[in-house]
């Protein structure tokens, strides 16, 4: 009896360990799913479309394939997690400045065929550029701009404000906050996204500031950052802007903006292309204006979106091809114009359409062309990207507004952050 | 000799039961006992998610015990647990004692209390958060309407509030775990016992206190044993409305234990946070179970 159990006990786990390391060994050999990660729009046609290119593509290809949408939000936790669980996905599109931390952590394919292959602006190949290699592909402009509402503004009888000064001094007149309207609709909150951190980074470069130099030097703790600094929390301590754009994440000045209840806002032209669809009587309204200058100039820090493909995927090759097929003209150039402006084209010969002729859209394909990198001067590697990422400058401000911090005391504590990130 | 063989049949059983166990065995093991020490060995590196990682014995607990942000976290837990439990057990007692009333449209009343509990976390969450709005929430509307405040309340911004907004969202998504739970011990109560205290003069408190309370004690403890587990390990209430913010003034532990592991990427710190209060979790769990095994 005992025998016969003991080897029915045994037959069994041979039998399960067996199956168990056969189905892994069967799914070894496969070759894998192809799987493209892709961000949530803001234009929900898009999704639509790269779907449909996407598994057109594969049909073509007689691959398996699997075409997944994520909130840009959550996009790094999950690619975190897929790391460590050696399960990534072949192909990602995100914000230039997470695709350039994965570069720096050796997590990516080097790209330099494609980049070498295909037609991209300068401009476009400096928003890719990561100091350790070719890693990044370009795919779109994100170029930002600043919406203002000319009819609070020419209510109050004053001139288009050109300075961040000029905004502030305008913003008492224009605030009206017992009838839910705040002139300034500058976002703040340490959500993961990139507005907040881009609007502050060139808030301190107009100021004369900068976080990290060309060399990796921290050069944050300066008086013209602190100045910088004591600016922009004035504008939450003296409640010029709404007490919820301390947590608001990239949405939230998009939301204000179109329910009415801000004057300015900061954004791409995911705000425009929503006015010119959902409420044109508030487009009329509107003016788009060049970014503030501070004493040291005026500065559009901006970033893009990006290809990267992880050398962890299973299908690199097909999913390089993808890329290729991806900025074919008759697919890429109507991409781009269904963004309604929102996106401007990364390669040469994709604005030649009536819809860049348009003075709004002209506008923004100009201004794509004259930023800078996100992480100015600072090099774009991994370090300047982690600390862009972790939204350093913007916790710094929520220390002063939120708890009454010494503006001093959190430019300190800035500076101990950058150290931490850059281990000095 | 017939004794003998009976100990060898009863040896044979024995080690028979033992064989047939070891699968079960090995299968808790591999799926909860291996992950918990991989868990404690992570927390005692330097584990950075795409980076090999060294043993640094107890630094990242050093570190953490020294972070006042980490002590503000854990405050933070106990008061969104404590208050969060509290005013459902309160409230949901309140409810449960008029559900268990008979009176005209009470199966509807039962239904409608359960809408809260049935929608989804991520629906839930992203009302209340629409609600709370500081310039087209319905909430401040509301209170302006009528005229107790002139400029909107800053429910998720402001450091004194923000934790005690999502407090409230946690209160009304749990309230029908516990008039659910409560109706049923109520239902159990045997009605001559109300009736004989009436005729010895007991008055409705008294008949709450002596009678309703002790008849009901151990789902009343359950219940909230259960919802507390929950509670401190809220995440996606949390997480969707505030973020844990602004500057953790909203953050729990689980939050807390999110925003290091995947905003930082320090997982190793991560994983301590998660392992420096799974002895309050296993206390808690041991007294859950404790108190299961007794009603079975």
């Amino acid at each position: 009896m005992k025998k016969k159990a003991l080897w029915i006990v045994c037959l069994m786990l041979i039998l399960v360990t067996t199956m168990v390391f056969a189905q892994g060994q069967a799914e070894s050999d496969k070759p894998g799913k192809f799987v493209m990660w892709d961000k949530s729009e803001y234009v929900s046609a898009y999704n639509d479309l790269v779907k449909e290119r996407f598994y057109a593509f594969a049909e073509a290809q007689g691959i398996e394939a699997e075409y997944i949408v994520i909130p840009p939000n959550d996009l790094k936790s999950k690619l975190l997690a897929a790391i460590e669980a050696k399960n990534t996905p072949d192909l990602v599109v995100t914000d230039d400045f997470l695709a350039k931390q994965f570069a720096g952590m050796g997590q990516l394919v080097d790209v330099s065929d494609i980049k070498n292959d295909l037609p991209f602006y300068d401009a476009a190949i400096n928003m890719s550029y990561v100091k350790n290699g070719d890693y990044v592909v370009p795919l779109s402009f994100l170029a930002p701009g600043l919406y203002l509402r000319k009819d609070k503004w020419d209510a109050a009888g004053l001139d288009l404000p050109v300075t961040w000064e000029d905004y502030k001094k305008d913003a008492y007149l224009v605030n009206d906050p017992k009838n839910d309207f705040y002139a300034l609709g500058f976002p703040m909150g340490a959500s993961g996204g990139g507005d907040a951190e881009g609007m502050m980074r060139a808030i301190i470069l107009s100021y004369g500031g900068a976080l990290v130099d060309e060399n990796d030097n921290i050069v944050v703790n300066s008086p013209e950052t602190l100045e910088a600094l004591k600016y922009i929390s004035s504008i939450y301590l003296e409640g010029l802007a709404p007490p919820s754009a301390i947590t608001w994440d990239d949405m939230g000045n998009n939301n204000a903006y179109l329910a009415g209840t801000i004057g300015v806002a900061m954004n791409s032209g995911s705000i425009y292309s929503a006015l010119k669809n959902e409420k044109p009587e508030l487009l009329e309204k509107t003016m788009i204006r060049p970014w503030p200058a501070g004493p040291a100039g005026s500065f559009t820090p901006s970033g893009g979106n990006v290809f990267v493909v992880f050398k962890n995927g299973k299908n690199s090759d097909a999913a390089k091809l993808f890329i290729r097929d991806y900025f074919k003209k008759d697919f890429y150039e109507n991409l781009v114009i269904e963004m309604g402006g929102m996106w401007q084209p990364v390669v040469k010969g994709m604005d030649q359409n009536a819809f860049w002729k348009d003075p709004t859209n002209a506008a923004w394909l100009a201004s794509s062309k004259t930023t800078v990198p996100n992480t100015y001067p600072a090099v774009p590697d991994e370090n300047s990207t982690r600390a862009f990422s972790e939204q350093v400058s913007v916790k710094a401000v929520q220390k002063i507004v939120v708890n009454g911090m010494d503006p001093q005391q959190a430019l300190d504590e800035l500076e101990a952050d950058l150290k931490r990130i850059y281990n000095k | 000799m017939r004794k003998k063989n009976k100990l060898l049949v009863n040896q044979n059983e024995k080690t028979l039961g033992q064989l047939l166990v070891l699968p079960l065995f090995l299968l808790v093991f591999g799926l909860m006992g291996y992950p918990f020490i991989n868990t404690i060995y992570i927390s005692l590196t330097n584990k950075r998610v795409g980076y090999d990682s060294s043993f640094i014995g107890f630094k990242n607990y050093i570190r953490l015990f020294q972070d006042p942000t980490y002590w503000m976290v854990l405050k933070n837990t106990f008061v969104y647990m404590i208050l969060a439990v509290g005013v459902k057990l309160v409230i949901g007692m309140i409810l449960a004692l008029t559900l268990n009333e008979d009176f005209k449209g009470r199966a509807i009343v039962r239904m409608l209390l359960l809408i809260p509990w049935a929608l989804p976390g991520m629906v839930a969450a992203m009302t209340w958060k629409w609600m709370y709005n500081d310039t087209f929430g319905i909430i401040n509307s509301i209170l302006k309407n009528i005229g107790l405040i002139e400029v909107s309340i800053p429910w998720l911004s402001s450091k004194h509030l923000t934790l005690y907004s999502v407090i409230i969202v946690n209160i009304w998504r749990g309230i029908p775990f516990f008039i659910f739970s409560l109706l049923g011990g109520l239902q159990t109560i045997d009605g001559q016992l109300y009736e004989a205290a009436k005729i010895d003069g007991a008055n409705m408190i008294r008949r709450f206190w002596s009678i309703t309370v002790p008849s009901i004690l151990p789902v009343i403890s359950i219940t909230t044993m259960l919802s507390s587990i929950w509670t401190f390990n809220d995440f996606e209430n949390i997480w969707l409305i505030t973020g844990g913010g602004p500057l953790n003034s909203s953050s729990v532990v689980a939050t807390y234990t999110y925003q290091i592991a995947f905003q930082y990427n320090e997982m190793a710190q991560a994983v301590s946070v998660a392992v420096s209060i799974m002895p309050i979790l296993i206390v808690m769990i041991l007294f859950a179970s404790k108190r299961i095994g007794k009603e079975d």
